[in-house]
């Protein structure tokens, strides 16, 4: 299927008006080329933007998956690599050296010029992208607001009648006086970056001074940047400073956002709306009721049901607990007195828990039948020793480079770790061939309900004072 | 000329008509552009669950396979990069080479899914789809693909039902969640999960677009955007370009509970190592993950780290463990043309040879 949605299909007169700008673009290029003119290096870069823009503006058509690729390409190669255009025009048949290249690259960028990470990265919007500056500027009005009423309110004590809101609206003002101290700290942490993203760039440019590596386009240029760039930043984004300061400048963004909802459900519970937490609530009881239905359904078809139904729903706001598994496995095998190994919960890498290849402690826990849930997995069979030794790991690693599939093969499986594995299998909870039907019931996924047990008398309903 | 740059005036003249040049039959090209869509192979509904829908591929021809094969993909982009089109479908490859494959598809979270936990998604909805594939087939258990969170998803699976799982491959799966080299991890570490999702509800996806891009925000925002005026004047690589960008940003919110679940006992917690993954009461324990496994990698993944992948070896309690290193990226393992080549033979001949 042809595009046909394209606004430059529309006519020769716009392609027309492309080429104008095309020559005034050009016109400037060779003023700056010249050194005709003091600054009309600038101008060619202005040029050079209003080309670009106005390709892009011919460019548009019908189909949004195409104009939101134009944008980005405006925004991105008509900004950036104009002025490293306007940079490489600087020093086009001049000596120079990398130190002023790179203080070149930093005055074309203006403003920017001193920290350009947070300006590329507020570059980044547009349909599909929403960072927290984003949210920042959408909630702007309300924000400024809050920054013209709240903040003289943070002094003031709160009492008489509208004390709670006079206590809200302090608490939101405070929010979001954190939220830009957090936004602060984050920016100075780019600023770093941008420092660093510099000196990489003067590095590699003197990398570049011997005679035979010379970068001689502006774009290999550009992309020495970039790879300058990157490189700072990810090892920025990478330091615990940068977890610390990130994870601040969230939160501080959550509470300011859940400061400005708690103001919205105030009115709306004032003025007798139903509130996003009202909404919630209805969303949870219907979800916690499939899922309060799936495993009654598990239950009654043989399925596996969760050893603590206390840790149903939300169990993920409980914190990660310690490794029960090991120690009892531990225990299980050190308590039959086997030469089961137990390895320590371990680091990265690896070795978890290799536990548990011991015969005895295989079959203790084998013959108890633990059945399904938690107890079964705190017994839970690991490599045996044998198959697999944990030491020797690291050591093959190293020694042999990783080459494709690397296939211990099915035949690996010795005799002794047939015996784990089928261990496991019988500890492990039971399998559950279940028959799904078409959804019947009103919930928004068919949940299967047994059938109600038959009233204990079989009388006629009549009988009973039904009718 | 003495300095790093050995830009003439000519040579400046040179890129600068390149780059109208390319301009100019760009304005053509984008009237050219065809159908970007994505999706290259038929599929048919077999199951749904709410938003949640299971497919079956349909080949030009019969699988050879006897054991079906269900892949399931992470919640954070939509699952057709497997599929992205003609010449660029692991779904296709492996079609081609016998296997009957299905993928689960798992929708968009709307606000009355905020409420989705793991044990749902892992439980209800992969469980619930992997059920139907046994009646169907009638056998007691099958193969499982997963990648990159529906690998860890599929780790889980295979831990709490071993006996319906026949072999299992993950590809790209983060398993140890705390290497060093791993940015996302390092960003999730300290910040404040339940404040997060209680505020947010869902997480948009413009945020984890966001995210995302921030990784490599130089090379994925500013230098990919500007490389584009390289092929505007080729269609075919134009209509990629495009379908790859309609992927990126096709992303959908993420169900609220399930994300902190998942940043708590994953990100945070490292659970596949530490242990406390917990799955609806349960005690998820690689050890249990005792059928073949095959783990595909990535050598220049900058999502999931090649060593968070490859601590898989150390903890699954399986004898009979495989890897494949793939040189490319987190991406070009599905649509590179070395991808191609390598990825669907390889899971074949594996699965092949554990088909007795």
């Amino acid at each position: 299927m042809l595009n046909q949605g394209f606004g430059m299909g529309a006519g020769s007169g716009q392609a027309q008006d492309f080429e104008r700008i095309a020559r005034q673009y050009w016109a400037a290029w060779g003023d700056a080329l010249r050194g005709a003119a003091p600054g009309s290096g600038q101008a060619g870069a202005h040029a050079w933007q209003d080309a670009i823009d106005w390709w892009t503006r011919y460019a548009h058509g019908g189909r949004s998956g195409v104009n939101d690729a134009l944008e980005r390409f405006n925004s991105q190669a008509r900004d950036w690599y104009g002025h490293m255009q306007q940079v490489a025009a600087q020093f086009a048949g001049r000596d120079h050296s990398a130190g002023d290249i790179a203080q070149a690259w930093k005055q074309a960028l203006g403003a920017a010029g001193a920290n350009p990470f947070p300006e590329m990265l507020r570059s980044m919007r547009g349909k599909g992208l929403g960072g927290l500056d984003q949210w920042v500027e959408d909630a702007s009005p309300w924000l400024d607001a809050v920054r013209g009423e709240g903040m003289s309110w943070l002094r003031m004590p709160a009492f008489g009648v509208g004390r709670e809101h006079q206590e809200r609206q302090q608490q939101l003002a405070q929010s979001l006086l954190e939220y830009e101290e957090a936004n602060s700290a984050y920016n100075a942490l780019m600023l770093k970056a941008t420092q660093q993203a510099f000196a990489i760039f003067e590095d590699r440019l003197a990398a570049h001074e011997e005679p035979g590596r010379q970068i001689d386009t502006p774009r290999a240029l550009f992309d020495l940047w970039i790879d300058a760039a990157e490189e700072a930043y990810a090892e920025i984004a990478l330091s615990p400073e940068f977890r610390q300061v990130y994870a601040q400048l969230v939160d501080a963004q959550m509470r300011l956002r859940a400061g400005m909802q708690q103001q919205v459900e105030q009115v709306c519970s004032t003025l007798g709306m139903p509130t996003r937490t009202e909404v919630d609530a209805a969303h949870r009881k219907i979800v916690e009721l499939e899922r309060a239905l799936r495993r009654l359904r598990d239950a009654v078809e043989g399925g596996p049901m969760p050893a603590t139904p206390a840790a149903s729903g939300q169990g993920g706001a409980r914190p990660p607990g310690k490794r029960a598994s090991v120690k009892t496995a531990a225990a299980t095998a050190k308590s039959a007195g086997d030469t089961a190994e137990a390895e320590p919960a371990g680091a990265s890498g690896g070795a978890a828990t290799k536990i548990a290849s011991g015969k005895a402690a295989l079959s203790k826990a084998a013959s108890s039948k633990a059945g399904p849930g938690k107890s079964a997995s705190k017994t839970a069979p690991r490599k045996s020793a044998s198959s697999k030794s944990a030491s020797s790991k690291p050591t093959s690693r190293k020694a042999a480079p990783r080459k494709q599939v690397k296939s211990a093969g099915p035949a690996k499986s010795g005799g002794r770790n047939k015996a784990v594995k089928r261990a496991a299998r019988e500890l492990a909870p039971r399998p559950s061939v279940t028959t799904r039907r078409p959804p019947t019931n009103g919930f928004t996924s068919y949940i299967p309900i047994p059938d109600a047990p038959l009233p204990p008398d079989p009388a006629p309903a009549a009988k009973r004072g039904g009718r | 000329m003495q300095g790093p740059l050995g830009i003439t005036p000519d040579r400046l003249a040179n890129e600068a008509m390149r780059f109208h040049h390319k301009l100019a039959a760009g304005l053509q090209t984008l009237r050219e552009v065809g159908d970007y869509d994505y999706g290259a192979t038929g599929k048919e509904e077999v199951w749904r669950d709410g938003k949640v829908v299971l497919y079956r591929y349909v080949g030009e021809k019969a699988p050879t396979a006897k054991v079906p094969l269900l892949i399931a993909y992470a919640l954070v982009n939509r699952p057709y990069m497997v599929d992205l089109q003609d010449n660029r479908s692991l779904v296709r490859g492996l079609l081609e080479r016998g296997e009957d494959v299905y993928i689960i598809d798992w929708g968009y979270p709307d606000r009355s899914d905020r409420y989705l936990t793991l044990e749902d998604y892992i439980e209800r909805f992969l469980g619930g789809a992997i059920d139907v594939l046994r009646r169907r087939s009638g056998l007691e258990a099958v193969n499982l693909l997963g990648i990159c969170q529906g690998g860890a998803f599929s780790l889980c699976y295979a831990a709490l039902h071993p006996d319906k799982v026949k072999n299992l491959i993950t590809m790209v799966t983060p398993v140890d969640f705390h290497t060093a080299d791993n940015m996302l991890s390092n960003w999730t570490r300290d910040m404040d999960v339940d404040l997060f999702v209680d505020t947010l509800g869902n997480v948009p996806a413009d945020m984890m677009n966001f995210c995302y891009l921030t990784l490599k925000p130089w090379r994925l925002f500013v230098q990919k955007y500007v490389g584009l005026v390289d092929i505007l004047d080729d269609p075919r690589a134009l209509e990629d370009f495009l379908r790859m960008e309609k992927w990126i940003f096709d992303s959908p919110d993420q169900a609220g509970e399930a994300f902190r679940q998942f940043i708590k006992q994953f990100y945070q917690g490292n659970g596949f190592i530490n242990g406390g993954v917990d799955i609806g009461g349960r005690e998820v324990d690689l050890g249990f993950v005792d059928m073949p496994v095959l783990n595909i990698y990535a050598e220049q993944d900058h999502l999931v780290p090649p060593d968070a992948s490859r601590a898989l070896e150390g903890v699954v309690g399986t004898g009979d463990y495989s890897e494949l290193s793939f040189r490319g990226g987190h991406i070009g393992i599905y649509v590179s043309g070395r991808a191609q080549k390598e990825v669907p033979s390889a899971i074949h001949d594996w699965l092949a040879a554990r088909a007795r």
